[in-house]
């Protein structure tokens, strides 16, 4: 608000950020970091758990088939955790908006705003748990 | 028995830190002030936030909703 009490017109940063396929990139790095370690640990495990031979030869053939397992999934999983938080905030989001819409019934721009902003995230949210379902048995993409 | 704990050292740190990382994400997503609406590229095509959604005309509103339909590389992001 300026001193005369108009709002004033905040420009929109014209920072960028990360690309999609950069943000993927990392998700992927990051899950086969923890595939890995958790590769690794069912081998120290099987180790300190004194294993026989045989239960340590499927340990370890089985850490390797575990961290391929969290490599692959991680991302995926990692977006739908994510897209939680987005859902939570944007919720809470679209409540301010709807308050704002009610305190003024008669204005109803505000209200048509709500609902193409509601609609837009929700159009947004759905996008994003397309790339879900694909890994979901039976989930359409 | 110092390779034993160096072994598990490393694992424990390897699934500590991506764990971290997501769980700082989702605390940054749900604590964000603006939802960000950006391209596949990372340019922020919108802002949403109370203050800016009252400023922004209803047609720019449509047309970035058309745009979200049309373009499927847009994404939400919080900021």
């Amino acid at each position: 608000m300026s001193e005369s009490g108009e709002i004033k017109e905040r420009p929109l940063e014209p920072h960028k950020e990360p690309s999609t396929v950069e943000i993927d990139q990392r998700k992927g790095h990051l899950s086969k970091i923890s595939g890995g370690g958790v590769g690794t640990f069912i081998v120290w495990l099987s180790d300190r758990l004194h294993f026989t031979e045989d239960q340590r030869l499927l340990a370890a053939t089985a850490a390797t088939w575990v961290a391929v397992a969290i490599a692959w999934a991680g991302p995926s999983l990692a977006d739908e955790v994510l897209r939680f938080g987005k859902y939570i905030r944007a919720k809470y989001f679209l409540k301010q908006l709807d308050e704002l819409a009610k305190s003024d019934p008669t204005d109803t721009v505000i209200a048509a705003k709500a609902r193409e902003v509601r609609q837009t995230i929700a159009d947004l949210l759905a996008d994003g748990a397309k790339k879900f379902n694909k890994i979901r048995p039976g989930g359409k993409s | 028995m110092a390779v034993e704990n160096a072994i598990l050292g490393v694992s424990l740190l390897a699934i500590a830190y991506p764990v971290a990382d997501l769980v700082w994400s989702f605390i940054s997503e749900v604590r964000a002030k603006r939802l960000l609406v950006t391209d596949q590229d990372g340019e922020v095509l919108a802002e949403f936030s109370t203050e800016r959604v009252q400023q922004t005309d209803l047609k720019d509103l449509e047309q970035l909703h058309e745009r979200v339909r049309r373009d499927k590389g847009t994404a939400l992001r919080a900021a």
